[in-house]
């Protein structure tokens, strides 16, 4: 087995460590979770509708999580720009990333032509590949956030 | 496990959530576009054209066009029965014989932006059908597939 591809990776994770690049990344990151927010704090009715079209949740718990979930999406998001309880921040965000990379993947699946609901809850972006992939690749951001060494909470 | 719920990030993870509870409680209180806090209201789901493909090649389903006459007659997809949205209590009974409660339905029209294959799947969900999907794309999309269609009226 070739070990190029492996000291690749060792210098992308390496670089990844980088104070600066993980300042950037939170800003990132934080930023996209702010303006994913607020729309969805502004009408959790229709935010309800899309989770609802996903069919996964149970019926009773979708209006609690429509209601709930854009504020935990905006508290996380500006905790990691401030750079305060950035860790538990970035713990959440990766828990919600898995579970809307999960919930796009079976949709996908299922054959279920669903509205994303992630940046906004008027007609957006249609749930497919790229937006999952899209979701892998903060997914990623998130856990560097989570993996570094600096305590900066 | 218990030492990870103890961890900092756990600890943190938790208050914010908390917070994020008060504030999303109060503010849906607050807000004149609050919704209730428990609702057992079910969406009809909605299919692709992969889906919706499916379930004709496979005769599982009754498509229903929900555009007016004039446009099924121009172009529909192939054995689909046409309850146009606007004319539902006039029209449902030319077609009630091809229905029962348990059969599965897929309504469609003119697209995403179209909300006549919506209405169409409300009515029929009232009256007890079960089984309704809404094929989203609709027929513009269905033709441009190449996918089989017929005209005129059946």
């Amino acid at each position: 087995m070739s070990i190029i591809p492996i000291r690749f990776l060792d210098k992308i994770f390496h670089l990844l460590e980088n104070k600066w690049i993980i300042i950037v990344i939170r800003l990132i990151l934080g930023g996209i979770f702010i303006y994913a927010s607020y729309d969805k704090v502004l009408n959790p009715e229709y935010f309800a509708r899309i989770i609802r079209n996903y069919h996964i949740l149970p019926g009773f718990l979708v209006n609690l999580f429509a209601i709930i979930l854009p504020w935990i999406e905006l508290f996380s998001g500006s905790l990691l720009i401030i750079g305060i309880f950035t860790r538990g921040a970035a713990l959440l965000i990766s828990f919600l990333l898995f579970i809307f990379i999960i919930a796009l993947t079976a949709n996908v699946i299922r054959g279920l032509d669903v509205e994303c609901g992630c940046f906004s809850t008027q007609r957006g972006s249609i749930v497919g590949i790229e937006l999952i992939f899209r979701d892998i690749i903060l997914f990623f951001f998130s856990l560097c956030i989570l993996k570094d060494k600096r305590n900066l909470a | 496990m218990a030492h990870l719920l103890k961890t900092k990030a756990f600890k943190q993870a938790a208050g914010i959530i908390i917070l994020a509870c008060i504030s999303g409680i109060i503010h849906n209180f607050l807000s004149p576009y609050g919704i209730p806090f428990i609702s057992f209201q079910e969406e009809i789901p909605r299919i692709n054209l992969s889906k919706a493909k499916e379930l004709y090649e496979t005769g599982r389903a009754i498509f229903l066009d929900a555009r007016t006459e004039e446009e099924f007659a121009k172009g529909h997809i192939k054995g689909a029965l046409n309850l146009p949205s606007q004319d539902f209590d006039d029209k449902f009974l030319g077609i009630a014989e091809n229905l029962n409660l348990e059969v599965k339905i897929v309504t469609y029209c003119d697209g995403r932006t179209c909300e006549s294959s919506t209405y169409l799947a409300d009515r029929l969900k009232k009256m007890g059908f079960k089984d309704i999907n809404i094929f989203a794309e609709g027929f513009p999309e269905w033709l441009k597939a190449g996918l089989a269609i017929e005209k005129g009226q059946l």
